[in-house]
This record gives C-alpha cells, sequence and structure tokens, in this order.
C-alpha cells in the first residue's frame, strides 16, 4: 500500500496526511475517476490521531447537522468491507452513552427525539436496562443512549484497508515524507515542497490533523483550531466481559473491549498538549473515572497508554471544503477527535465538492466559511468550549 | 526453612514450602503447562521465572492475571488456571504513599545498592526501590556476577550497610513502572501505589535475558538460563535430561551449575566460535564431561506438550538428543524501558558485535522536563560486578554534588572513581 | 528454520513467518509490523521479545539502523485500583 519510488514531479491532487481522512479522500478521488493522485504523510501509516484513538463509531449526538453527517457515516461503516473488498474489522457491537445524573437524562430524552425524528434508532433506557446488558457498570448509572448500530472498529486496520484499496486504484501513498512547503501563485496553489523534493499540483488537502495548521500556515491560511491531547489505556486480555461500547457522558471517559480481551478505555475529553509523552495525572484520574463506572475492574492490570493530538475547531466540529483566499486549498480537519467515524462520509462528500464542486446538505454545515459568518455548529452532547478568538479562517496574504 | 503449606490448585489440594512462589509450588508438583497461548492455544510453560514472560499467569484468590512466580505461596491460597474476568474482592484497598528524596535509586542490585550507599554517605536522602523480596538483584543468581555463595555475601553486606543508614529508605516489592518527567517517579507495591519525588533519578535496573529463536521455542521444558537457577535455588530442577544451548558464557556456568545439581546434561550447545568463549569455564564443564559443542545451535525441540527431544545443528548436520528440558542462554539485554520512557530517547540500534544490545545513555542525562536521570550497570550496557559497583558509586557521587554543590572530599571521591573508567565505562 | 513454529512474541503467538507475511504485505518497519501483527504487545510488554523483534524486521528488511518500537509506560502490569490512587481531586467543570 505504499509506494518507494521517488515523488513525481506532478500530481493531480496531494492529499497532506495520511490518516484515515486522507486515506479514505484518496480513495474516493480515485473512485471518482481522478488520477495521479498522491497522499503524503511525515511518519509512518497512522502514527498519528488515527492510530492512536479508541476506534469508536457512533452516529448519536445532539444537533441536526451532526447526527444526519454521522449517521450517514456510520451507515457506511456498515458497509465498508464490502465496498473497499478487505477486512476493517468493524464490529457493529452497539454504542451506550450513560448519563449518571438526572438533568444529562433530561438532555437525552431531547436528543433521542431529534435522534429519531432523523431516522437513528437510537433509544433512551434507564438504569435497570443497562445493568441487565452490561452487568459491570455500576449501580448508580441513572441511564443510557444506546444505539445498537454503533460500535467500534480497528483503527489501524480500518486505514490499511483505505489506504491498500486507494493503492490498487493508482493512489501514491508515500510515508516519511514531510512537507516542508506550500507554493502560492497569484492566489492558487501550484507546488509542493517536501523532504523528498519537490511537487506540482494544483489541488493541495490538508489533512494533516493536529499539523492542520502548521501546513495550513504554508499556505498563508490561519486555522481557528487549537490542538489538544488525548490519552488512552490498555489492560491485560480478560475473557468477553464488556459487550458494548460504553462512553460516560457525564465523567467524559470511554470503555471497550477488543476482540483480543483487552479493555480500552480512556478519557473523551482532552487538556492542552503536553506532546506525546504520556501523563501521570491523566493516568490516574482516567483509572479512578473508569472505576467509577466499572467498579469491579480495580485488579484490572493496565499494560500500556499512550497520547494523541487532535485538532479542535471552537465549535468542535470539522473544517470541511475550499478555502476562499487560495483557490485549489481545501481543508479536511479540525475533526476534533471525531474523524474516525466521519472518514466515509468525510472522504466521499469531499472528493465530490473538490471535483464536481457539489456542495451536499451533509457537508455543507461544516463549510470553511462557516465560522467567520458566526454559524457555529456545536453539539450539545458534547462540552462545547467557550471560543476564544474570532473563530474564522484568516488569509495572512 | 521447609515448613509445607497446603493450598488448592483447580480445585485440587496440593503442597508447597515456605519460600516457594506459587510457581515453584506448582512446578514441584509436577505442573508443567501453566496457560495456553491467546491465538494458537499452545500449551505454556514457566519460562523466566522472573516476573516477566506472561506465561505463569493464573487467578489467585480471585484475581485475575497473577504472576506465579512473584506471588508467595500462603497455606490456603487458591488458585486457578482459568482466565477470569475482575470482579469486585471484598477487603481490597488501594492506597497511596508520597515519599521525599533528594536521589530515588531504581533497582536494589549491586549497582543500585552502590550507589545508594555512595549518595547516603555523602548526605543525600535516598529511597531505593526495588522490586523483589530482598536486595541483591543478580547477586542472588549463581554466577550472574559471582559465585552463589560470594553474591549472597556481598548482597547481605550492602545491604547491611544501607539499612544502618539513617538516610535511606528502602522498599521492597516496590517495582518502578514509569518516571514521569515533571511527574513522580511511581512504583506499585502490592496494592500501593508509591510516588517518589526526587531531584535526581539513577537507573540501576539490570538486564533481561533473551531467548534464543528455534521451532518449537514456546514448549514447556524450555528454561531461560536464570530460570533455571531460579528452580536449582529451591531445590527443583529444570529436568533430568536437559539440553543447554547458549551463545554467551553465562550460559556454560549454568551448564556447570547443572551438573553440581546432578543434572545429567545431554549437551552443550555454543553457538559462537570457541575462541570466544571463556576458557575457565570451557574447562570446568570439559573435566565433567560435558565439554561444549562450538558453532552449534538449536534447530527444534519435539514433544506434544513439553520437550521431548532436542535437534542440534551444527552446519547442516543435525543430532536428535533425547531430553525432557532446553536451558537457553541468548545472552541479557539492557533493561532500558525505564531510560527510554523517561527520556523518550532509547534508540535501538544493532551492533556489529555480538551481543547486539539497545543503546541507552550513558552518565547523567537532563530529560526536557528537567529530570536528572543517571543509568548505571546492566541497564546502561552489560558488564560484570566490578563495574556495576563502580558506576553506582560515581552516580551516588555524582547525584551529591549536582544537588548539593561541590565540595572538596565528595571531588575527590569521584576522581578516585572515575580514574578506574576507560572511555567512559568502567571496564 | 520452519518459521511457522519459531515464535518471536510468545504472548501473542507471533511467529517468524508471521512478520515475513507481514513484511510482504507492506509493513517493512518495526512501529508498522508491530501494529500488523500485534508482536511486541502483549503481557511482557517486549521485555522478552523486542530484540528479538527488531533483530528480525532488520534481517527483512536488510538494513541495521532500526529503533525499537516506542516505550510506553507502565513498564510492568499496574492494577486499575493502584493506578487510580494516584488521582488528585479534580474539577469536574458542568456539562
Amino acid at each position: 500500500m505504499l509506494t518507494e519510488a521517488p515523488l513525481r514531479p506532478q500530481y493531480e491532487a496531494v492529499i497532506i496526511g495520511a490518516g484515515c481522512q486522507g486515506a479514505a479522500l484518496a480513495y474516493h478521488l480515485a473512485r471518482e475517476g481522478l488520477r495521479d493522485i498522491a497522499v503524503l504523510d511525515r511518519s509512518y501509516l497512522g502514527s498519528g490521531a488515527t492510530g492512536r484513538n479508541a476506534g469508536s463509531i457512533r452516529n448519536t449526538y445532539g444537533s441536526a447537522e451532526w447526527i444526519r453527517f454521522f449517521d450517514a457515516s456510520t451507515r457506511l461503516w456498515h458497509g465498508l468491507a464490502d465496498e473497499l473488498g478487505a477486512d476493517v474489522s468493524f464490529s457493529p457491537r452497539g454504542h451506550l452513552l450513560l448519563a449518571l445524573r438526572d438533568d444529562t437524562l433530561e438532555l437525552f430524552r431531547r436528543c433521542v427525539a431529534l435522534q429519531n425524528s432523523l431516522g437513528v434508532h437510537s433509544r433512551l433506557i434507564d438504569g435497570a436496562e443497562v445493568r441487565a446488558m452490561e452487568p459491570a457498570i455500576t449501580p448508580a448509572v441513572r441511564g443510557a443512549i444506546f444505539e445498537p448500530a454503533g460500535g467500534m472498529v480497528k483503527h489501524d486496520v480500518a486505514l490499511w484497508a483505505y489506504a491498500a484499496a486507494a493503492h490498487r486504484r493508482g493512489v501514491e501513498i508515500h510515508s516519511h515524507t514531510e512537507v516542508t512547503g506550500i507554493t502560492v501563485e497569484r492566489g492558487r496553489v501550484s507546488a509542493v515542497q517536501t523532504s523528498r523534493g519537490e511537487t506540482r499540483t494544483a489541488r493541495v488537502i490538508d489533512a494533516a490533523g493536529a499539523h492542520g495548521a502548521a501546513v495550513a500556515r504554508m499556505a498563508g491560511i490561519e486555522l481557528p483550531v487549537t490542538v489538544h491531547s488525548f490519552e488512552k489505556l490498555v489492560t491485560e486480555a480478560f475473557p468477553p466481559t464488556v459487550h458494548r461500547v460504553v462512553v460516560s457522558r457525564d465523567t467524559k471517559v470511554s470503555l471497550s473491549q477488543t476482540a483480543r480481551g483487552e479493555f480500552v478505555f480512556g478519557s473523551t475529553e482532552t487538556s492542552p498538549p503536553v506532546g506525546l509523552r504520556s501523563t501521570y495525572d491523566f493516568a490516574a484520574a482516567s483509572a479512578r473515572k473508569i472505576l467509577e463506572i466499572f467498579p469491579g475492574f480495580a485488579d484490572a492490570g493496565v499494560l500500556r497508554q499512550w497520547t494523541g493530538l487532535i485538532d479542535m475547531t471552537p465549535d468542535h466540529a470539522p473544517l470541511l471544503g475550499a478555502v476562499d483566499q487560495v483557490e485549489g486549498f481545501f481543508l479536511d480537519c479540525g475533526w476534533g477527535g471525531h474523524g474516525l467515524t466521519g472518514a466515509p462520509a468525510g472522504g466521499a462528500l469531499l472528493a465530490r465538492l473538490i471535483l464536481h464542486g457539489e456542495r451536499s446538505p451533509l457537508i455543507e454545515p461544516f463549510d470553511v466559511a462557516r465560522l467567520a459568518a458566526g454559524r457555529l455548529v456545536g453539539d450539545s452532547l458534547l462540552t462545547v468550549r467557550e471560543p476564544g478568538k474570532d473563530p474564522h479562517v484568516v488569509a495572512s496574504r | 526453612m521447609s515448613e509445607p503449606l497446603a493450598f488448592v490448585f483447580d480445585g485440587r489440594a496440593l503442597q508447597g514450602r515456605a519460600g516457594d512462589s506459587v510457581a515453584t509450588a506448582l512446578y514441584s508438583a509436577g505442573l508443567r503447562a501453566f496457560s495456553h497461548s491467546p491465538k494458537l492455544r499452545r500449551p505454556r510453560g514457566p519460562l523466566c521465572l522472573a516476573g516477566r514472560c506472561g506465561n505463569c499467569l493464573m487467578t489467585v484468590d480471585g484475581r485475575p492475571n497473577q504472576r506465579t512466580c512473584r506471588t508467595d505461596l500462603r497455606a490456603g491460597i487458591a488458585v486457578e488456571s482459568e482466565r477470569r474476568s475482575p470482579a469486585a474482592r471484598s477487603g481490597a484497598a488501594f492506597t497511596r504513599v508520597t515519599r521525599h528524596a533528594d536521589v530515588v535509586v531504581i533497582g536494589g542490585g549491586p549497582a543500585g545498592m552502590s550507589a545508594a550507599l555512595a549518595a547516603a554517605r555523602a548526605g543525600l536522602e535516598v529511597t531505593l526501590l526495588e522490586a523483589d523480596g530482598a536486595l541483591g538483584g543478580g547477586l542472588a543468581l549463581e554466577g550472574a556476577m559471582a559465585t552463589t555463595a560470594e553474591g549472597r555475601d556481598l548482597a547481605r553486606a550492602l545491604a547491611l550497610e544501607l539499612g544502618a543508614l539513617g538516610n535511606v529508605h528502602i522498599a521492597l516489592g516496590a517495582e518502578c513502572f514509569a518516571c514521569y518527567g515533571t511527574g513522580p517517579v511511581c512504583a506499585r507495591q502490592g496494592d500501593t501505589l508509591l510516588e517518589v519525588d526526587a531531584r535526581a533519578v539513577i537507573v540501576a535496573t539490570g538486564a533481561h535475558e533473551q531467548p534464543l529463536l528455534f521451532e518449537n521455542n514456546d514448549l514447556p521444558g524450555v528454561f531461560l538460563s536464570t530460570a533455571a537457577l531460579r528452580l536449582l535455588d529451591r531445590g527443583l530442577r529444570p529436568g533430568a535430561r536437559v539440553v543447554v544451548a547458549t551463545v554467551a558464557d553465562f550460559g556454560l556456568t549454568v551448564a556447570s551449575a547443572l551438573l553440581e545439581a546432578g543434572v545429567q546434561i545431554r549437551a552443550v550447545v555454543d553457538g559462537r566460535e570457541e575462541a570466544h568463549a571463556s576458557g575457565p569455564e570451557v574447562g570446568r564443564l570439559r573435566a565433567r564431561g560435558a565439554g561444549p559443542m562450538f558453532g552449534a545451535r538449536v534447530a527444534r525441540a519435539d514433544g506434544t506438550s513439553a520437550v521431548e527431544a532436542v535437534t542440534v545443528a551444527v552446519g547442516s548436520v543435525e543430532h536428535r538428543h533425547e531430553a525432557d528440558a532446553l536451558v537457553t542462554c541468548g545472552g541479557f539485554r539492557p533493561a532500558g524501558e525505564l531510560c527510554a520512557q523517561a527520556t523518550g530517547a532509547g534508540e535501538f540500534v544493532l551492533e556489529t558485535a555480538t551481543p547486539p544490545s539497545i543503546a541507552t545513555p550513558p552518565g547523567f542525562v537532563t530529560t526536557a522536563d528537567g529530570t536528572r536521570l543517571f543509568v548505571v550497570g546492566n541497564a546502561a550496557s552489560i558488564g560484570d560486578l566490578r563495574r556495576a559497583q563502580r558506576e553506582g558509586t560515581i552516580a551516588g557521587i555524582e547525584a551529591a554534588l549536582a544537588l548539593r554543590g561541590p565540595a572538596p572530599a565528595v571531588q575527590a571521591q569521584l576522581d578516585e572513581q572515575r580514574a578506574g573508567l576507560v572511555d567512559g565505562r568502567a571496564r | 528454520m520452519n518459521g511457522e513454529t519459531v515464535f518471536v512474541c510468545l504472548c501473542e503467538d507471533v511467529t517468524l513467518a508471521d512478520l515475513a507475511r507481514g513484511f510482504a504485505a507492506g509493513f517493512r518497519e518495526p512501529e508498522t509490523l508491530k501494529r500488523y501483527t500485534g508482536a511486541c504487545t502483549g503481557a511482557c510488554q517486549g521485555k522478552l521479545c523486542v530484540q528479538a523483534f527488531v533483530e528480525s524486521v532488520a534481517a527483512l528488511a536488510g538494513r541495521a539502523d532500526l529503533r525499537r518500537p516506542s516505550v510506553r509506560p507502565p513498564l510492568s502490569p499496574v492494577p486499575l485500583g493502584v493506578l487510580a490512587a494516584g488521582a488528585r481531586d479534580l474539577e469536574t467543570p458542568a456539562c
């Protein structure tokens, strides 16, 4: 799935970042008929957030824009193995979003009504039903949103499947190739400089995750994103104990059990980054929070802790589409931790937008200009940060 | 002490002895397959007996995934081979203890003990963390650093000196699991989280013995040579008819130890050329009719659920030995994990000389977040006892100078110690 | 050697043959081959296997300048209860 040959002098499209977004987009661009596509990654495939997250897939959000988009994406996850002709290790085992407080349950009630109205088959269940499904969960749980169509995916396997499928369609994926500059002439993209030489192109897509802002800056664009770190931990293997993906909305911690039997858990909230060094406070806090949800797991041994970096916009929603100030430069970042769930829809819709200018109603709310226009697309089921600065895309040249 | 202790294994009543681990008690009761591998369900036996390999994991008194080689045998203990999910345990109490020290020494072997002594004598408050139940590290193993008697005497002497100092806190059974930069050095001591807040960290974590690769190298009855020594220490044997395969002098030493214990050795297989092997060790074996075959390696171990035969290859010529155990020595690599984790370095570079080692920074380094870290002894690179003691002493003195400022008497000691170094490494 | 029964990583049942297959499938460096095969991600946390693993990748790739996969804490298994004992009182912002 990787290309070891040198970069060619010219490409029809250069995607920066070979994570799940970049790989999915490359696959769809090729599927739409575009040739001469290159995906460039500064390190090994999956070295960014794609390779570091817990892999949970869900469509249970709290705003119409988010629900529509991520429901479409979740449906695509269900058919992805057939589409790509490869194992993606998607396990549609069901997703539980827990409420530990009564006011959260009220919020859930409203959200489920909205989700159902948009065709998502989620339902609100009470604490007793949660514990019937998952006996290991604390008796203190008040209830949950249960979505049978949600689940989890082996993030690396899915990425490799996209990369292999793209490669089979002629896409070149170059790892260990760092982008060092982007040439913009007369308001349009014309070339990309890398650690392995320069190449000319009229289309550049920034799918560089935590490095997305740095890449955009090379094209003279300032992105309103902040980089945050998230941490995950994994335990030893146990017999099957937890059957669904479990997320505690109130204490912002998640847990699922892999096919090998390990519990993968971690905080769903982020902190200012300390780089990729795992931190003590996060490990200890996550452990305490997960024991609040699963009080019987105190003897489970933690084997590994790791950190990932995500880029967050003021409304936590991604930046998808063309940038007015630079022709040929597109954004596919700011996913804020939802990039894996959003990869199938993001790749498919963004490919059509890039090639045909098609602005589907699903992708339209996440357009790049929304922030300048004050159209925040938040989600009431997530904690929405107060915007710090003016949230809009700024061209510096 | 051989007071019998009754315990239960998979519902059967068994007996072990005081001083046994659950693993050695099960082994002496005749158990050979302790677990089965996750994917292929192949039987696995105790391989390292040092709390590292994961083959001896069992459920003990309801607690899953316990390393039985690190679990002391107690009367009435209930052991199950079946994997279990974690479950609430009555009486479980997890606590946190925070200690402050000038310097924390991780590892209570000869390098660590020497470092703790030197730092304490120079006036520092020292916390010494040792994962085992007793100080000594490699000194407790025959031939690891010295003969058993010498090693044990030295360990006892150093431990006594340390115990007599009021400014040394020794934490036994405390396994250091991370050095969190801006946070503390963290260790697990049973159900207690031990945090050590120190201004300098001396890493003396020793080395991991490495296995050899051959067909069916996962069969019960294959033991690392240090595991074989641990069995001998409990009056047990890895087998009645043993093949020893090695690529390092340590394996030859263990072969001699096995012969001393009355084990029949079918063959000693050494992958090196004779010129690279220790003359005295080879001589000892030859004198007992167990001279090594050089330029030879194990091609294959055979057996349905445990070792029954070992096929040795010299070039393309193979010879099959009936054997019920295979003791291997693949050399040692520095236990550089802590250093790599703390510094974010720990690059693995293959060297042309054997054995390859994972490079770790020697001497004091200051990490990106300001932690002062000094790696000594086998944890830095594999060496001998004298070097381990010298490096540990240097680290302790250097810590004192770094934290207390210049002091002529202390500096003089450091100069004397460093005079014993060649190229920055004690030789 | 018949690589199908030579175990590089005992904890996760990864053999020399598995490594060769992964290498042929395009996973040519320690970080990616580790993820593809699961080598070095089991109970021993790499203590017994990471050297043999990197040497095997080096032999497959014909190069010696390889880095071992990143070391991640904890360096030995730590029960959740012990880790949780380190948690300090945290602000729990209202959502």
